[in-house]
Protein backbone atom coordinates (compact mmCIF):
# COMPACT_ATOMS: atom_id res chain seq x y z
CA UNK A 1 0.00 0.00 0.00
CA UNK A 2 1.11 3.51 -0.73
CA UNK A 3 2.28 5.52 2.25
CA UNK A 4 1.51 9.18 1.90
CA UNK A 5 3.58 11.76 3.71
CA UNK A 6 1.95 14.69 5.37
CA UNK A 7 3.39 17.93 6.68
CA UNK A 8 3.00 18.23 10.44
CA UNK A 9 3.23 21.57 12.20
CA UNK A 10 4.40 21.77 15.83
CA UNK A 11 4.07 25.00 17.80
CA UNK A 12 5.41 25.89 21.23
CA UNK A 13 5.47 28.89 23.53
CA UNK A 14 8.90 29.38 25.04
CA UNK A 15 9.64 30.41 28.64
CA UNK A 16 12.87 30.33 30.66
CA UNK A 17 13.85 26.78 31.61
CA UNK A 18 12.04 25.14 28.69
CA UNK A 19 13.89 22.49 26.69
CA UNK A 20 13.15 21.57 23.07
CA UNK A 21 14.56 19.01 20.66
CA UNK A 22 14.93 19.98 17.01
CA UNK A 23 15.54 16.88 14.89
CA UNK A 24 17.98 17.12 11.99
CA UNK A 25 16.32 18.19 8.77
CA UNK A 26 13.23 19.62 10.46
CA UNK A 27 12.70 23.28 9.56
CA UNK A 28 12.29 25.61 12.51
CA UNK A 29 11.60 29.31 13.09
CA UNK A 30 11.60 31.15 16.43
CA UNK A 31 10.03 34.52 17.15
CA UNK A 32 10.97 36.53 20.22
CA UNK A 33 8.16 38.26 22.09
CA UNK A 34 10.74 39.71 24.49
CA UNK A 35 14.53 39.71 24.23
CA UNK A 36 15.24 36.00 23.97
CA UNK A 37 18.39 34.08 24.85
CA UNK A 38 18.77 30.40 23.95
CA UNK A 39 21.54 27.88 24.42
CA UNK A 40 21.83 25.06 21.89
CA UNK A 41 23.62 21.72 22.10
CA UNK A 42 24.02 20.01 18.74
CA UNK A 43 24.43 16.22 18.80
CA UNK A 44 26.13 14.57 15.79
CA UNK A 45 27.62 17.97 15.02
CA UNK A 46 30.47 17.03 12.71
CA UNK A 47 30.02 18.55 9.24
CA UNK A 48 26.64 19.98 10.20
CA UNK A 49 25.36 22.77 7.95
CA UNK A 50 22.60 25.21 8.81
CA UNK A 51 20.46 25.92 5.73
CA UNK A 52 18.04 28.83 5.62
CA UNK A 53 14.73 28.87 3.74
CA UNK A 54 14.37 32.66 3.74
CA UNK A 55 16.66 35.68 3.67
CA UNK A 56 19.57 36.61 1.47
CA UNK A 57 22.51 34.58 2.78
CA UNK A 58 22.66 30.78 3.13
CA UNK A 59 19.24 30.48 1.48
CA UNK A 60 18.95 27.07 -0.20
CA UNK A 61 15.85 27.95 -2.19
CA UNK A 62 17.65 30.83 -3.95
CA UNK A 63 20.31 28.32 -5.03
CA UNK A 64 17.86 26.18 -7.00
CA UNK A 65 18.44 26.61 -10.73
CA UNK A 66 15.84 28.63 -12.63
CA UNK A 67 14.37 25.81 -14.77
CA UNK A 68 13.94 23.69 -11.63
CA UNK A 69 12.21 26.55 -9.80
CA UNK A 70 9.91 26.88 -12.78
CA UNK A 71 8.82 23.25 -12.36
CA UNK A 72 8.80 23.02 -8.58
CA UNK A 73 6.69 26.07 -7.72
CA UNK A 74 3.31 27.23 -9.02
CA UNK A 75 4.69 30.68 -9.93
CA UNK A 76 7.27 31.34 -12.64
CA UNK A 77 10.99 31.31 -11.73
CA UNK A 78 10.98 35.10 -12.08
CA UNK A 79 8.09 35.45 -9.63
CA UNK A 80 9.79 33.09 -7.18
CA UNK A 81 13.04 35.08 -7.37
CA UNK A 82 11.19 38.37 -6.83
CA UNK A 83 9.54 36.93 -3.72
CA UNK A 84 12.84 35.57 -2.38
CA UNK A 85 14.57 38.89 -2.90
CA UNK A 86 11.94 40.74 -0.87
CA UNK A 87 13.59 39.60 2.37
CA UNK A 88 16.73 41.72 2.46
CA UNK A 89 17.92 40.59 5.89
CA UNK A 90 19.75 37.33 6.54
CA UNK A 91 19.42 34.86 9.44
CA UNK A 92 17.52 37.26 11.73
CA UNK A 93 14.74 39.60 10.62
CA UNK A 94 12.02 41.87 11.93
CA UNK A 95 8.88 39.90 12.75
CA UNK A 96 6.60 42.89 13.28
CA UNK A 97 3.97 43.32 10.62
CA UNK A 98 4.69 46.66 9.01
CA UNK A 99 3.02 48.82 6.41
CA UNK A 100 4.06 48.34 2.83
CA UNK A 101 6.69 50.76 1.66
CA UNK A 102 6.75 52.22 -1.84
CA UNK B 1 46.90 25.73 21.95
CA UNK B 2 44.30 23.19 20.85
CA UNK B 3 45.43 20.45 23.20
CA UNK B 4 44.84 22.47 26.36
CA UNK B 5 41.71 21.22 28.03
CA UNK B 6 40.69 24.54 29.46
CA UNK B 7 37.24 26.06 29.72
CA UNK B 8 36.37 28.19 26.73
CA UNK B 9 33.89 30.98 26.24
CA UNK B 10 31.28 30.88 23.49
CA UNK B 11 31.23 34.64 23.24
CA UNK B 12 34.96 35.19 23.14
CA UNK B 13 34.89 34.89 19.34
CA UNK B 14 32.90 36.70 16.68
CA UNK B 15 29.26 35.67 16.16
CA UNK B 16 28.57 33.45 13.16
CA UNK B 17 25.50 35.53 12.28
CA UNK B 18 24.86 39.02 13.54
CA UNK B 19 22.59 41.91 12.65
CA UNK B 20 20.40 44.38 14.50
CA UNK B 21 17.73 41.68 15.06
CA UNK B 22 19.91 39.01 16.61
CA UNK B 23 23.19 37.17 17.06
CA UNK B 24 24.28 33.55 16.95
CA UNK B 25 27.55 32.42 18.53
CA UNK B 26 28.66 28.89 17.79
CA UNK B 27 31.60 26.62 18.47
CA UNK B 28 31.74 23.49 16.35
CA UNK B 29 34.00 20.42 16.59
CA UNK B 30 35.75 21.67 13.42
CA UNK B 31 37.19 24.58 15.36
CA UNK B 32 39.71 22.29 17.02
CA UNK B 33 38.22 22.13 20.44
CA UNK B 34 39.15 18.58 21.50
CA UNK B 35 36.46 18.55 24.16
CA UNK B 36 33.81 19.06 21.48
CA UNK B 37 35.45 16.72 18.97
CA UNK B 38 35.41 13.89 21.51
CA UNK B 39 31.69 14.37 22.12
CA UNK B 40 30.80 15.28 18.51
CA UNK B 41 28.80 18.22 19.83
CA UNK B 42 28.46 21.87 18.89
CA UNK B 43 27.33 24.53 21.31
CA UNK B 44 25.62 27.76 20.43
CA UNK B 45 24.17 30.81 22.06
CA UNK B 46 21.35 32.61 20.27
CA UNK B 47 20.09 36.11 21.02
CA UNK B 48 16.91 37.27 19.34
CA UNK B 49 15.72 40.83 19.90
CA UNK B 50 12.16 41.52 20.98
CA UNK B 51 9.87 41.51 17.96
CA UNK B 52 12.41 39.74 15.74
CA UNK B 53 12.73 36.18 14.51
CA UNK B 54 15.34 33.72 13.40
CA UNK B 55 14.36 32.92 9.82
CA UNK B 56 13.17 29.39 8.94
CA UNK B 57 16.13 27.03 8.70
CA UNK B 58 17.18 23.44 9.30
CA UNK B 59 20.30 21.61 10.40
CA UNK B 60 21.63 19.07 7.94
CA UNK B 61 22.96 16.52 10.44
CA UNK B 62 22.75 17.74 14.01
CA UNK B 63 19.92 17.09 16.46
CA UNK B 64 19.69 20.27 18.51
CA UNK B 65 18.66 20.40 22.15
CA UNK B 66 17.56 23.98 22.86
CA UNK B 67 17.36 25.45 26.33
CA UNK B 68 15.49 28.70 26.92
CA UNK B 69 17.73 30.79 29.12
CA UNK B 70 15.92 34.11 29.19
CA UNK B 71 12.88 35.71 27.63
CA UNK B 72 9.73 34.59 25.89
CA UNK B 73 8.97 33.53 22.38
CA UNK B 74 7.18 31.23 19.98
CA UNK B 75 8.66 28.32 18.09
CA UNK B 76 7.34 26.57 15.01
CA UNK B 77 8.73 23.25 13.87
CA UNK B 78 7.74 21.39 10.71
CA UNK B 79 7.97 17.64 10.34
CA UNK B 80 6.75 14.91 8.03
CA UNK B 81 4.29 12.31 9.15
CA UNK B 82 2.89 9.25 7.39
CA UNK B 83 -0.78 9.70 6.68
CA UNK B 84 -1.54 6.18 7.96
CA UNK B 85 -0.59 7.15 11.50
CA UNK B 86 -3.29 9.81 11.44
CA UNK B 87 -6.01 7.23 10.95
CA UNK B 88 -5.33 5.62 14.34
CA UNK B 89 -7.98 7.22 16.52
Amino acid sequence: EEIRKQVQNYKAKLSPGDVLVIPAGYPVAIKASSNLNLVGFGINAENNQRYFLAGEEDNVISQIHKPVKELAFPGSAQEVDTLLENQKQSHFANAQPRERER
Amino acid sequence: VSSELEPFNLRSQNPKYSNKFGKLFEITPEKKYPQLQDLDIFISSVEIKEGALILPHYNSRAIVVLLVNEGKGNLELVGIQNEQQEQQE
